[in-house]
This record gives structure tokens, sequence and C-alpha cells, in this order.
């Protein structure tokens, strides 16, 4: 869920009205001369694949629609002066908004903040293009010696769509869903990572796509889109494989919940409140998975310690059932760092006498953080329920040495975001 | 490995073929150019040493696209050439350098699916070169189409013979048909979308410049990339949940491995029913998890050896509708839930929790029902010893119709022959649990 306060909206609201603006600014340039069929075809196209937009198991998107615009920016024989640009990025926003409205009526997302940044980065590129094209000493040229494109403007092309990369992720805020609203550098560099390749290949097919349109026409879009439909497809396999992943480990994680072991939703809860805590601290996108598995598996080892009958954990079964936990996960064998944190989570962050635990990781002190505070807000035969206020007091009064302080003013921070404090 | 003689006379068949199609298509009289033989031959093992993996295991490679654009662009003979290169096959040439039998047989069925395809390309007015440039693209469409067809058809039947010669020869020996129906139909539309870019390379290569070949390949090793995170994930995602579920079984232990077990048995049974794709994964997760409801029951009354009090029972024959609410919310599993609910429903209504009879009761709890009720007629219970198969059989038979879908025991029967399947004995059950109380405690001493 996203609230109006949130930063994205924001985002996308500012580069919506940018791009309004430069639209504007270039209608009166914008004169096609006798390529209205390239227009159309490429037209149909951006609409196809803004379709096929998909958000990816980051929720980053997938931006199919920069190929066909890229490529009309770098196509030779249909440049009319330095009117190009304009009706390059005019007809590519036209047919993204045609595809938006199309969205909006099938009750699909729309994200005219991706919009408006796939329209300012091809207006630019295509300017690029205009600009360099006839400078390089570079140039294709084809088998019968027409002039296909110039390597300088098709560097530039590609310089631009790279460089808009990261101002697309940061204003946007797709540079993580959790971490939309904190957003650190170091997740603006894994996310350009981790699109680096993506990206790689939309260019590249961009370049294709120039270079086959004089001869193969419109046959060339079915033709490029065979590979990258395919990825498409395979990341809505990750995506929905993903999905069931945690639709399991939350069914799991409700076995000892109806065993008796700990209060309804105690594990769901925590997993939420630890993830949001993690992505506050700037954690990685893999780092926040394993993070929302720990949590949620982090009472499994009850199962098999105790009967419904017995009494609730007293100190030292805390920690057979953090081992036994652990080492049921790590069985597994897929998810050694869940292990790892479902192990730790009751140790103390630091002992009297010791500088620091570094031992311990990240992940199982912002689990232990959060799992106390779920424990004490619910309360359980331990301890009375207690409100937030008191719970993060509590909290504060065992940073240092209990608790990470660090962790506890990232849990402080997000309560207070999401209104509870 | 010592292949057989059917499978050398078979290879040795194939390597013939091969020549008989090389010295065809030179015979065609086009033009052979040196230069570009080796250029695409080169493209070709580069290739074949980049396989793109497939969400269901295994993996093909796109060397197709090259022999696609080496056939419109040079013509057969210059495609069965470049496929020649097949036999080279750096793929995993440092740890496990393939055999010089089945090298030889790489190549020589390379050249033969090419030689076939680029003769019908050429036999239904395939244009090839200059032809093509000056035709409009249409011209080309339709013989790539049937040249990717008699591809697909030739490769896949050569290979599902091979396997078929290469198995040991048993009672349940797949037939070659079989292979192919189950290895390789999924692999069509997979083809064809690369037919497509066999034919955008070629033009490419005549029109611009071959090193634009080189914008071919980023997409494609993209493309490659995410289809092998899918796979790992997809991987990733059963043995946790199997390793998680067999865990949270330990608790009684004389089911250990028992719902894995089951989940396997539901597998081949499900299968002999005509179950297949997606739905035989959520059948066979369905089985993993169709006793996650027991985990709430106390010991005590789970390893209980004599007859169990009302109480105990009722907490007893609650387990399949809390097993049903554990695992509500995994949509992927929306179809199976009801093989949880009621895998001990009878045919005869007289089971729990619903009383179902017959056809009421869904075709993944009949199944679940007879797989779990051989699994644990065949394993340790505390009171008493393992029955054989054929005798768990036997009492499965003696009570279809009135418990059990006798369909069900049929397929069961069926699958249990087609499959190699030894049920947990005693010793090796034990030997299980000493080495993982052993790994328990290693883990806790980390």
């Amino acid at each position: 869920m996203q609230r109006p306060s949130d930063p994205a909206i924001w985002g996308d609201r500012a580069l919506a009205a940018v791009a309004a603006v430069v639209a504007v600014v270039l209608i009166p340039f914008a004169q096609p001369a006798g390529f209205a069929d390239a227009l159309f075809t490429f037209g149909a196209f951006v609409l196809l694949t803004e379709l096929l937009d998909t958000e990816l198991p980051s929720g980053k998107r997938l931006r199919l629609s920069l190929a066909p615009g890229l490529a009309f920016a770098m196509l030779e024989g249909t440049r009319a002066g330095s009117a190009s640009a304009a009706v390059a990025g005019l007809t590519f926003l036209a047919a993204a908004c045609v595809a938006g409205g199309i969205r909006a009526l099938a009750k699909r997302e729309v994200r005219f903040g991706e919009i408006a940044a796939s329209f300012l980065t091809v207006t630019a590129a295509a300017a690029a293009y205009d600009a360099l094209a006839g400078t390089g000493p570079l140039h294709l040229t084809g088998r019968d010696g027409t002039h296909l494109a110039s390597v300088t403007g098709m560097i530039a092309v590609l310089a631009i769509a790279l460089a808009f990369e990261p101002a697309r992720l940061w204003v946007t805020g797709a540079v993580d869903p959790v971490v939309r609203r904190a957003r650190s550098p170091m997740a603006l560099l894994r996310a350009l990572r981790s699109n680096a390749a993506l990206q790689s290949a939309i260019v590249s097919v961009a370049a294709l796509v120039a270079l086959a349109f004089p001869k193969l026409g419109g046959w060339s879009f079915p033709l490029f889109l065979g590979p990258l439909a395919a990825t498409r497809y395979a990341f809505r396999q990750i995506t929905q494989i993903r999905t069931t992943e945690v639709q399991t480990l939350r069914a799991l994680s409700k076995i000892p919940e109806m065993a008796g072991y700990t209060q309804p939703g105690h594990s769901r809860r925590v997993a939420e409140l630890a993830v949001a805590m993690a992505a506050e601290l700037g954690a990685a996108e893999d780092e926040l998975r394993e993070i929302e598995y720990a949590a949620l598996l982090h009472d499994i080892g009850r199962v098999v310690l105790e009967d419904p009958e017995s009494p609730d954990a007293a100190a030292g079964l805390r920690a057979d059932v953090a081992t036994t936990g652990a080492s049921i996960v790590a069985a597994a064998g897929t998810f050694p760092e869940v292990a790892r944190m479902i192990r730790e989570q009751h140790d103390p962050y630091r002992r009297p006498g010791e500088i620091l635990n570094d031992e311990i990781t990240m992940g199982a002190r912002i689990l232990r953080v959060a799992n106390t505070f779920d424990d004490l807000c619910t309360g359980n035969s331990a301890n009375a329920k207690v409100s937030p206020w008191v719970a993060i007091e509590a909290l504060h009064g065992g940073a240092a040495y209990e608790y990470d302080p660090a962790v506890v003013s990232a849990l402080a921070r997000v309560l207070a975001r999401d209104g509870v404090i | 490995m010592k292949l057989s003689w059917p499978a050398r006379l078979y290879i040795a068949a194939v390597v013939a073929a091969a020549a008989a199609l090389l010295i065809a298509t030179v015979r065609t009289g086009m033009p052979i150019p040196a230069g570009h033989a080796v250029l695409l031959a080169s493209l070709f093992l580069l290739a074949e040493a980049f396989p793109v993996a497939l969400p269901r295991g295994g993996g093909y490679s796109v060397s197709f696209v090259v022999t696609l654009a080496a056939m419109i662009t040079h013509g057969p003979a210059v495609a069965v050439i470049a496929a020649a290169a097949g036999a080279l096959n750096l793929r995993g040439i440092r740890r496990h350098p393939a055999p010089v039998a089945s090298r030889i047989f790489n190549g020589a069925n390379f050249m033969v699916c090419t030689g076939i395809a680029a003769l019908s390309y050429r036999a239904v007015g395939g244009p090839v070169g200059a032809e093509l440039l000056a035709a409009p693209i249409t011209k080309g469409l339709f013989p790539v189409l049937i040249a990717t067809g008699v591809n697909f058809a030739a490769n896949t039947a050569i290979v599902a013979v091979m396997l078929y010669f290469a198995t040991p020869q048993t009672r349940f020996r797949n037939t070659p048909w079989h292979i192919w129906r189950t290895e390789f139909t999924s692999l069509l539309p997979g083809y064809f979308s690369f037919a497509f870019l066999g034919l955008l390379l070629g033009v490419l290569y005549m029109e611009v410049h071959a090193a634009a070949v080189l914008f071919v390949l980023v997409p494609l090793l993209v493309a490659r990339r995410a289809f092998a995170a899918a796979v790992r994930a997809q991987l990733a995602y059963e043995t946790t949940m199997e390793s998680l579920v067999t865990a949270l079984e330990a608790k009684d232990r004389y089911t250990r491995d028992h719902a894995a077990r089951v989940s396997r048995l539901t597998e081949m049974v499900a299968r002999e029913h005509g179950v297949r794709g997606e739905q035989l994964r959520t059948f066979r997760l369905a089985a993993l998890m169709h006793d996650v409801g027991k985990v709430g029951v106390p010991t005590a009354v789970l390893a209980k050896p004599g007859k169990l009090t009302p109480d105990e029972y009722v907490a007893m024959k609650d387990h399949p509708i809390r097993g049903h609410e554990i695992v509500t919310e995994i949509a992927l599993l929306k179809d199976a839930l009801a093989g949880i609910r009621h895998h001990h429903e009878r045919m005869d209504g007289s089971g729990y929790p619903d009383g179902l009879t017959g056809d009421e009761i869904p075709l993944v709890a009949r199944i679940i029902m007879v797989c779990d009720a051989f699994d644990s007629m065949t394993s340790t219970r505390t009171y008493r010893v393992p029955m054989t198969m054929e005798e768990a059989l036997a009492e499965l038979r003696r009570c279809a119709g009135t418990q059990f879908d006798p369909a069900a025991v049929d397929a069961l029967e069926t699958a249990l022959a087609k499959n190699p399947w030894r049920a947990e004995p005693e010793i090796e059950r034990l030997r299980r649990l000493d080495e993982a109380k052993e790994k328990d405690n290693d883990a806790a001493a980390v």
C-alpha cells in the first residue's frame, strides 16, 4: 500500500509535470515529413511493449518500450533536421499514454512517472543522435552503400540511456518497493547493478532494430521481441515462485501459533516489522527476503521441541528453540543466512565488558528487536501487554547491551512513520 | 560408460546419414565461401557453449539460430559445414570432457537435422543470399517456419531414439515415443521464437555487417541468464519445502520422510492419470503438505501404540481440516487444497472430515489417499512391522471400491511397475535417524 505522503508518488508527479512541459515545448517543432508509416509502426510497438510493462520480483519495472523508443531515436532515413527528436519523443509519449489508458481501463497499475521518464530518455537520445550523427568519423553502411547509422550517434544514445537510468530509479523510487521511502546511494547502486543486464539487452535490441528497420520494416519488431518476451516470461516465473515461497513460509509460520505456542499472527507481524526496519537500515533486496523468511520461521523450532500442554518457554528452552529452528532451516541448505539469523535471534548485542559482538548478523539483531517489540505489545505469559510507547521505552533501556541502538532507532523511525508512536 | 551394440550401430547410422547429407547439400551447387563458413562455424560453437536452461530442467542451446542464418545466407552446404562444428563442443571442456562417441554423435546429429531442414527450406522455395534481400521479407518467413519444424522433428526424434538405446535394457524401459512426448514437446514454442531470430540474424549478416551479429547475442545471453535464475529459484523452493516439511514431521519420528515419499508416489500416480505440467507440480506439493495439520497434534497422540481415547481421536481427526487451514493462502495450491482436506475420505462415504463419497472426492485426494496408505503400510510404525510392497498392494486392492478409488490403485500398481521404488527398510531408517541427529548436534555445536 502506498500512502499519499509516499515520496515515490511525488517523484512520479514531478516527473510527469516535467514531461508535460517538455512535450508542450516540443509540439511546435514536430513536423513529420513523409515517414508517417514508420511513425505508425513504431507507435504501435511502443504501445504493445507498454502493455507488456511488468513488475519484476524486486519491484523494479521492465521497461521493454524503451527498445522501440531508442530504436526510433537512432533511425536514419526518417531524419528531418532537428525536428526529428521532437517527433520521436512525441510519438513515444502518445503511444505510451494510449497504452496507459488501456491499462487503466483494464484496472492495471499505471505509473505515469515511468512513462514520463522513458519519454524524456527517448527525446534526449534522439536529440543527441541528431547532434552527433553528422560529425563522427564512424558510419555503418549497408551492402549497397546506403548509410545505415552513425556509430558516434549510437554511442551517444547508449550513454544517454545508461545515464538516465539512475535518475529514473531515484525519482520514481523504483529502487526497491520496500525501500521506496528510504533511498540510499547503496540501494541505488545495487538496483543499477541488478538492472544492468536487462538495460544492455534493451539497448542492444534498440540498435538491432535501428539497423534492421530499413530492410525489414515492421517485421523487425516481432523478430526482436522474441528474446525480450522470453526474458519477461522467465522473470514472471521467478516472481511467481517467490510469491509461492513467501506464501508457503507464511503458512508454515502459522503452525506454532495454531498449536498454541505463540500469539496468533505473531510471526507475520514480526516479519513485516523486521522487513521495514531492514529497509530503513539500507538492506539489499536479497537481504530483505532472508530477513522476512527468518522472521517467519523464527519460532518453528518450538513445533519439534514442545507439546501444546507444556508451559511457555523457559529461558533455557529459548536457546533450544533457536538452535532447533536453525538446524531445521540449515538442513535444507538453500538459505544458510536465514538459519544463522534464527540461531542468533536471542543473542545479546553486547555483553558487559565486551566491546562489540560483531559475530551477530545484522538480520539477527533486527529480528531480536522486532520479536521483543511484538512480544511486549501483545503480551505473553512472561510479561503483561504494554503500549508501543512503553515497549519502545523498554527497548531503549536495553539498547547498547541487549539491543543494537541503531536497530532500535530504526524501529522508532518505522513506527513514527506508520503513525504507531 | 560402455555403449551397447545397438547404440553403436545407431550412432554409425546417424554418422552415415550425416555424410550422405553433406554430399547431397554440396551437390546442390551453391558456392561455399570458406571465410563465411569458418565465421558461422565459430558462431555456432559460441551458441553451443551457452545453452539456455529450461524451467523444467535440462537445457538446449540456441545454436539453431546460427544454422538457420547460415542456410538463408549461404545455402544448405555452408549450414551443414557450420553444424559439423557441434562435434567440437566447448561445453564442460575442462571439468567433464565429453566422450568421443558422444561428440561424434552430437556433430552428426546437428549435421543431419541442419541438412534435412536446409533441403526442406530450398524445397519449399526458400530464398538464399541475394534472392532473400531482393524479395520482400514475407517470402522468407514461411520457408523458415518449415525449416524450423523439420529441424525440431529431426533433432528430437534422433535424440529420443538415442536416449532409448542408451538406457539399460530392462522391462520398464520407456519407448522412444514416450521419451519424445515427455521430454521434448515443451521445447517447441521456444524453438519457433528463436527461428524468427535466425531470420533477423541472416538479414543483418548480409545487409549490415557480420559484427552486427554481436548485438543479437546480448539479448540472447540475458534471456539465458533469466531462465537460469528461474530454474534455480524453482529448485531452491522445492528443496526448501521438502526439507522443512520433513523436519517438522521429525517430531513423530515414525513418519520421518513419509511426506516426501508420498509426494513422489503421488507424482508417479498422477502422471499415470494423465496429469501434466503445472498441475502435476501442485499435486506433488499438496501431497508433500498433506499432513501439516498433524504438526499441531500432541506427540503422545501421534505415536500412541494402542487405541485412542475419544478426545484424542477428535484431535487426530481434525488434522486434515487444520492442514487445509494452514496452507489455504498458498495461491499456487488453490486447486490442490482439496487433496489435503479430503485425504481421509473413503469411497463409501464413511471417511472424514466431510464424509464425501466416490467421485465427490477430488482426484488429487483420491491419489494422495492411496499413496499415503501404501507408504504407511510399507514403513514401520510403533504397532507393527512393515508389509512388503506386494502385500500392501494386495491390501489396497482388497479395499478398492469401499475405501480407495480402484482407478488410483491400478495407477499406483502401473506406476510401481514402471518406476524403481523401494520402501525404506528399518535398518536404513535407523541409520538415517542417527545421521540426522548427528547433523543436529553438529549444527548446534557450530
